[in-house]
């Protein structure tokens, strides 16, 4: 549970921030924005770059993210920290983006095959993740796969375990129940493992 | 039993599983990669551009606020000097037009009884009646 304390204010609006955030936000206006950004722009950006096809549409969106921020204070739920809102945001305009490209949010079945649990459940000791990055063909490998799996799937898997929000973040940032966010996040990881399975044995 | 709580049932264990961890670890090991100095100072500028644009959409706002109260106060004051004005005057040309044609109204009645009261023949400008006066033979005539 995120307590919130404290205030950002930017022009005549008050906002309400969560303790982590009121570290770098301090009551005052343009200057609390700019460290908003210098804290979130590269996190925003590694979520959206993930979630759309190119980089130079993920660097649009972020900027728009941050635009779209500081149009809307008056709109804040004060009630969500600061980064779920930002998040949010990202991923409406990540969604939005998708569907003027025509590549419409695909229907993802929620039944989980007792199969897929116990081809995939491997335990593995030797477990080095880092190590496995460095190669240039699993990351690639990596990469595509996520980019292949749908945005419901992906904005879950990267939402949790990439930006570490927690269940209740994600349900608010994608507003569903937190039963969906923990069922995607489980096919979200089941469908990756199977693309790059392969490659994780060798 | 509604399908929100079917989800919320959903067994967190299978999300503690060794194989789901390695993928989560995975995902956290990835690289990140940062925006450039132009980046950032391109979204300067368009969060200036913004700024300027809702001062601006404020001061329009404004504007049209303070304008239509400011026309509505000065319909209202040239209103009420109008009525105000037209209540001192008014009576005063009222009371003397219909004192004009209340006089009128008499002086006209006075008359229609007087030639009411007066009867007999030469009282109407166009009396036709024959009298035995008036009478001449038709032979005569020519």
């Amino acid at each position: 549970m995120i307590a919130n304390i404290g205030t950002w204010k930017i022009g005549s609006r008050t906002m309400q921030t969560c303790s982590e955030e009121n570290e770098f936000i301090k009551p005052g206006n343009a200057e609390s924005f700019a460290k908003l950004v210098d804290t979130y722009q590269n996190r925003v950006f590694g979520f959206v770059r993930r979630m759309v096809p190119t980089g130079e549409d993920a660097e649009d969106i972020t900027q728009e993210v941050f635009i779209r921020a500081f149009q809307n204070f008056d709109r804040y739920d004060a009630r969500a920290s600061v980064r779920t809102w930002l998040f949010r945001i990202a991923y409406n305009l990540c969604v939005d983006r998708a569907r003027k490209s025509s590549r419409g949010l695909q229907q993802v079945s929620l039944q989980i095959s007792p199969d897929i649990e116990e081809e995939i459940d491997v335990p593995d000791s030797r477990w080095q993740p880092d190590a496995l990055l460095e190669d240039a063909e699993f990351r690639n490998r990596l990469d595509k796969a996520i980019g292949m799996m749908s945005e419901k799937l992906r904005s879950v898997l990267l939402l949790h375990d990439k930006e570490d929000l927690s269940y209740e973040e994600i349900a608010t940032t994608l507003d569903i129940p937190i039963g969906t966010v923990k069922s995607r996040l489980f096919l979200a990881r089941t469908q990756l493992q199977n693309s790059v399975k392969d490659l994780m044995e060798n | 039993m509604n399908l929100f709580n079917k989800e919320e049932a959903f067994d967190e264990s299978k999300l503690n599983s060794e194989s789901q961890l390695q993928v989560a670890s995975l995902i956290k090991a990835m690289p990140d990669e940062d925006l450039s100095l132009s980046w950032r100072s391109s979204l300067n500028v368009k969060l200036m551009a913004a700024e300027k644009a809702r001062k601006k959409q404020r001061t329009t706002k404004r504007f049209f606020a303070w304008g239509s109260s400011l026309s509505a106060g000065i319909a209202a004051t040239t209103y009420i000097v109008l009525m105000a004005n037209a209540s001192s005057i008014a009576p005063t040309n009222s009371s003397s037009q219909s004192l004009a044609f209340a006089s009128e109204l008499v002086k006209t009645h006075q008359e229609s009884v007087v030639l009411a009261s007066v009867s007999g023949t030469g009282t109407s400008l166009h009396e036709t009646s024959l009298t035995e006066d008036s009478y001449y033979p038709i032979d005569e005539l020519l």
